[in-house]
């Protein structure tokens, strides 16, 4: 027995590997070769303190921990298969995981990809949870930038409606001017368009009334042509703000741009188109208080 | 020659390990409970020695049982149970090593138990003894350190061994050598009386 296989000896023995023969037969070598005897002495030694070393222990909670995580996947592995094809196991997964991350473990110090091991290729589930949470910022991206162009379209749809209502607040005012009567249709003594009634109901028409007629005719004419002067003030304000909604209209559509090129930004458009829309109810606000004057 | 043998090494009731995974196969949460509360030291330990860091340890031990758990209709009861999950952890560990990349810097926070120190005279030398092989275990590469963990620290045969890291008797026994011969080397080369 050369020196290499006496020292592989030594190590079956001292392994508990070696059979009762080889055992013997290393008892005869070193009781032969005392340099033999000392180099098992001190490989001995070596065994003895791989052994005292201190056992790594696991911290508290890690049990519990593991049978409180391995309900969520029990419940997974429970359902059938035709739930799994339509289940949220990467949901559960997802839970799972981010339970993870509020264990004494640190899992969250766990790189999320996988490496495809040797046995557990493609099977991990940070790999299939990353995969999810992209997706799932695609399809909440898409839904605000979809929110974004529906408050958008209702809010250019509300303006179009504000712009009419603008006009309708000119309409009435365009009506009360037509009624207006003119200075030609004012005559002393004779009946007025805006007292028919009484005109060809008094046949016997003092020469006062007249005058006093005259009088309300002629103050009647300097409030119609007021009533004119600010009709005509507020037609050019609702121009004015036909004007804005157009404006606020063209921001509007821009808005929705950016919405669709970016979902990030499509909330905060859909902020200003809020505003937008705001400014917008101020401006008919204005209008129709203008309409009220 | 008082001691030139090893102790007997821990006997693991492979019988009781089955009946526990038939019954946590029917449904028995009690009985997966009773399989981690065995095995959840000796696989957090060996993934220690494997990862070096508590931290990792944890977490693949942690992701050993929940694999575990998904996967036991898969288990071969022709296997030793142990020994399966042994794998699992030894592929686990090994995948976290590859996804790091490379090996991180060594973390020495042990948790050494008391009674590992209980005589007060051998505390100093077995404390000694203990860091110094720890240092040297610590600075071997992972395949060295996969080997003597199983064998010291899980008293795993060779024949576990083998079938923990699919590799045949002879190849376990030759890589053990080895990686004792150099554990030795670096004794030697902490060895502050040889300094």
């Amino acid at each position: 027995m050369n020196k290499q296989e006496l020292t592989e000896l030594m190590h079956a023995v001292l392994d508990d590997e070696a059979t009762a023969g080889e055992r013997r037969a290393l008892e005869r070598e070193l009781a032969a070769d005392p340099a033999a005897r000392a180099r098992f002495d001190e490989l001995r030694e070596l065994f003895d303190g791989l052994e005292r070393i201190p056992k790594a222990y696991p911290p508290e909670g890690l049990v519990a921990w593991v049978m409180a995580n391995v309900n969520i996947r029990q419940t997974g592995a429970s359902r059938g298969r035709f739930d799994q094809l339509f289940g949220w196991s990467r949901i559960i997964g997802l839970t799972a995981k981010e339970d993870r991350g509020i264990s004494p473990g640190k899992w969250a110090t766990v790189p999320s990809d996988n490496e495809h091991g040797p046995i557990f290729r493609g099977e991990h589930m940070s790999e299939k949870m990353s995969g999810s949470i992209s997706k799932r910022k695609v399809l909440i991206g898409a839904g605000i930038a979809v929110a974004a162009a529906v408050v958008t379209t209702s809010f250019l749809l509300d303006s179009s409606t504000t712009g009419k209502e603008s006009v309708g607040t000119i309409v009435p005012a365009q009506r009360y001017r037509a009624d207006q009567p003119s200075a030609s249709d004012v005559k002393a003594g004779g009946t007025t368009s805006t007292v028919p009634v009484t005109a060809t109901t008094d046949p016997q028409p003092a020469a006062g009334n007249g005058s006093q007629n005259a009088g309300r005719s002629s103050d009647n004419a300097g409030r119609n042509s007021d009533n004119a002067g600010r009709n005509s003030d507020n037609a050019g304000r609702n121009s004015d703000n036909a004007g804005r909604n157009s404006d606020n209209a063209g921001r509007n559509s821009d808005n929705a741009g950016r919405s669709s090129d970016n979902a990030g930004r499509s909330s905060d458009n859909a902020g200003r188109s809020s505003d937008n829309a705001g400014r917008s109810s101020d401006n008919a606000g204005r209008s129709s208080a203008s309409s009220g004057r | 020659m008082s001691q030139p043998f090893r102790p007997p090494r821990v006997i693991v009731d492979e019988d009781t390990d089955v009946a526990l995974v038939e019954r946590f196969r029917n449904g028995d949460r009690e009985a997966f409970s009773e399989l981690v509360i065995k095995y959840h030291r000796p696989i957090y330990n060996a993934a220690f020695w494997i990862l070096r860091r508590v931290e990792d340890a944890n977490d693949v031990t942690q992701d050993v049982f929940l694999r575990v758990a998904e996967r036991l209709d898969e288990y071969d009861s022709q296997y030793k149970f142990f020994s399966w999950i042994y794998r699992i952890a030894v592929n686990e560990a090994l995948n976290l090593l590859r996804r790091n990349g490379r090996e991180e810097e060594l973390d020495d926070e042990v948790d050494v138990p008391d009674s590992e120190l209980a005589n007060p005279e051998r505390k100093v030398s077995n404390a000694e003894l203990s860091k110094r092989i720890n240092d040297a275990m610590m600075r071997l590469s992972v395949n060295d350190r996969m080997v003597l963990t199983l064998r010291h620290f899980s008293e795993c045969s060779y024949q576990e061994i083998g079938q923990i890291l699919d590799l045949d008797e002879k190849t376990v026994k030759s890589r053990l050598f080895e990686a004792r011969q150099r554990l030795r080397e670096m004794l030697n080369d902490f060895d502050p009386t040889k300094s």
